[in-house]
């Protein structure tokens, strides 16, 4: 969906530097009929580190373990939505309770829960749909940017041209002073 | 013997079907528990006590329908406590979050039955709690049993830290070997190529080459190549990791009461009893062993392996955040000294006092059976040792332990 994708950047955190390892092994042959670039993962198994990334560059998905010793995963998970709104997060945990389920969601908008020990197929799916969904975002974000400049380009120049109307009718052919060259100018950029 | 065993064990607890309570199909079970259950009607009397909770009536009175009920008055539902004669009775209201959980009623009992202990609790019954309550009540009759019904407590407050321990190795290996499955394909795929390659005489060695060479780009060749070895060996590692925590499971959960006493390495004891503590108290606790060289001792290995844990498993329990806990050990004469500190909570002097008596706990009901300490006590009097305890409330606590190197009356069958 967007040509300029050259690949997928993910962090993956959990305390377990081998768990980390071999997600990103996983990840790392995921399947090309479920996206269309390959995953960048950097595995973290220091949450400070992981935060420390976060806020240097731009990540699509944060992937995290909720119990972790040195940081709650949930804490964890908060501040990467603090850092990076726009990326998607995955929580995957072998003890996920009813209310840290629901806080993940409503607290830190969490797309999806995987179960620990993961399937490996599940896992790239979950992954698969939170990218593509990640690039969704994005692309409708950009559409609604596009239009929302276009309309008030556009409403500029009715507004322009009403007031100018209002001041003097049938102005519009007419040069004057100050207006004039903004008209002008408008009127021009108009026909483009 | 003061109870009517005999009699009681003949007399099969009648059945009957208290409020909403179907007890039928469960009375087996319940027989077999190692604590006593009695299920209580809505208005108080017992509807049904299983064998240990006779056993134990019959302890605090000749009459073991009387003896039900004297168990029944500490609980709250009934509000006359009729105590049973000459034994001391000491009852605590335990609560959580300002609900009461149940009454914890212990009593000493003059003469040769010793200690027992009953938590009490109203029943939840999924719609009416408030239709029966159940009883539950441990008895010291045999000290054998004892001990393995206070191991296996242990081991099932174990346990949830053992699932996540063993969980975390088995995500990897699985996963891993999904991975080496893809990988294989790919080399398969590889060799398969390379195999048709050879038998085509059509081609040059040039064309060969290259299309194995595309072909090996496509499948990662190289990746797979470099990661391979290090899959093997973190997932080989994580297989040892389980056998090590199924190991030491095993270890310490198997009783074996015909094991005698033997020349036993102490440290090989402390090891394996730390390894299990360590993911009892996951990455947080420092643990510290100072080991002096110390010559192997006569004792009974599975018991004290389990002295050790009750030791140790209190003090993860006492302590916080930046827990630390150290063991000493040393050599002097004819005996070994064990020191195990912690820097947790403490205990005051009346705490100190009582901590070996059986069932004494100052932790909720379902956390402590207070069995730990009068268990490992029994055991280091077992071996002719010493075991006292060295605490300030709000800095720590010792526990020093001292054994001889010797029995006086075992010989050791000096195997390691
Ligand atoms: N290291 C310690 N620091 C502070 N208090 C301790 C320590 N060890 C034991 N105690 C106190 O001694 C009491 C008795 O310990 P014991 O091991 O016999 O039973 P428990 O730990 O309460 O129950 P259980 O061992 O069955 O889980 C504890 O409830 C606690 O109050
Ligand atoms: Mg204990």
């Amino acid at each position: 969906m967007n040509e300029r994708m050259t690949s997928y950047s993910l962090l993956v955190l959990d305390d377990e530097p081998q768990i980390v390892k071999a997600m990103t092994r996983v990840l790392a042959r995921m399947p090309s009929e479920w996206l269309d670039a390959p995953c960048d993962v950097r595995g973290f198994s220091d949450p400070h580190e992981a935060l420390a990334s976060l806020g240097e560059r731009s990540y699509d998905l944060v992937i995290s373990d909720l119990r972790m010793p040195l940081m709650n995963g949930m804490e964890f998970l908060r501040q990467s939505l603090d850092l990076q709104p726009d990326a998607m997060r995955i929580v995957i945990s072998g003890h996920a309770d009813l209310p840290t389920v629901m806080a993940a969601i409503n607290d830190v908008q969490v797309f999806r829960f995987i179960d620990k020990p993961w399937n490996d197929t599940e896992l790239q799916m979950g992954v698969a749909q939170a990218l593509r969904n990640c690039m969704l975002l994005r692309e409708n974000k950009r559409l609604a940017d596009v239009v929302r400049v276009q309309r008030s380009t556009i409403s500029k120049h009715e507004q322009a041209l009403r007031d100018l109307e209002a001041d003097s009718p049938g102005i519009t052919h007419v040069e004057r002073d100050e207006t004039g060259a903004i008209f002008l100018d408008e009127s021009e950029f108009d026909r483009d | 013997m003061a109870m009517k065993t005999s009699n009681e064990m003949s007399m099969r607890p009648e059945v009957v079907h208290g409020g909403d309570i179907d007890l039928s199909g469960a009375t087996a079970v319940l027989d077999s528990l190692p604590v006593a259950v009695i299920v209580l009607e809505s208005d108080g009397t017992p509807c049904f006590a299983n064998g240990p909770a006779r056993r134990l009536a019959g302890v605090i009175h000749s009459d073991v329908e009387q003896g039900l009920l004297g168990l029944i008055a500490a609980s709250p539902m009934a509000a006359d406590p009729d105590g049973p004669k000459d034994c001391e009775d000491r009852f605590d209201c335990a609560t959580e979050e300002g609900r009461t959980l149940g009454v914890v009623r212990q009593w000493r009992v003059a003469g040769e039955y010793g200690h027992v202990s009953v938590t009490l609790r109203p029943a939840r019954n999924e719609e009416r709690e408030d239709r029966a309550g159940a009883l539950e009540g441990k008895s010291a009759s045999e000290q054998q049993s004892l001990i393995h019904a206070e191991k296996l407590a242990t081991v099932g407050q174990l346990a949830a830290g053992m699932a996540h321990e063993i969980n975390n190795p088995i995500c990897y290996v699985q996963s891993n070997l999904g991975t080496l499955r893809d990988y294989l394909n790919k080399l398969f795929g590889i060799l398969e190529l390379s195999d048709q390659l050879v038998r085509d005489g059509e081609m040059t060695p040039q064309q060969r080459l290259e299309a194995l060479d595309m072909r090996k780009q496509a499948a990662d060749y190289q990746m797979i190549a470099e990661d391979l070895p290090a899959l093997l060996e973190e997932s080989r590692e994580g297989v040892e990791r389980i056998r090590q925590i199924v190991q030491n499971l095993r270890d310490f959960s198997r009783l074996d009461p015909t094991e005698s006493f033997r020349l036993f390495d102490v440290h090989r004891a402390i090891e394996t009893t730390l390894d299990i503590v360590r993911s009892l108290g996951g990455g947080r606790i420092r643990f510290a062993t100072y080991f002096q060289q110390l010559p192997l001792i006569e004792c009974n290995p599975t018991e004290l392996n389990q002295v050790l844990m009750n030791i140790l498993v209190n003090a993860t329990q006492a302590v916080d955040a930046d827990g630390a806990i150290e063991i000493h050990t040393e050599a002097s004469g004819d005996h070994v000294t064990l020191r195990i500190s912690d820097n947790g909570s403490g205990m005051d002097a009346a705490t100190q006092q009582r901590i070996f008596e059986p069932f004494f706990t100052t932790k909720e009901v379902g956390k402590g059976t207070g069995l730990g300490l009068s268990i490992s006590y029994g055991i280091i009097q077992k071996h002719g040792g010493r075991i006292e305890v060295d605490s300030v409330v709000g800095q720590g606590t010792t526990f020093i332990i001292t054994l001889p190197l010797r029995q006086a009356n075992h010989t050791a069958e000096a195997n390691t």
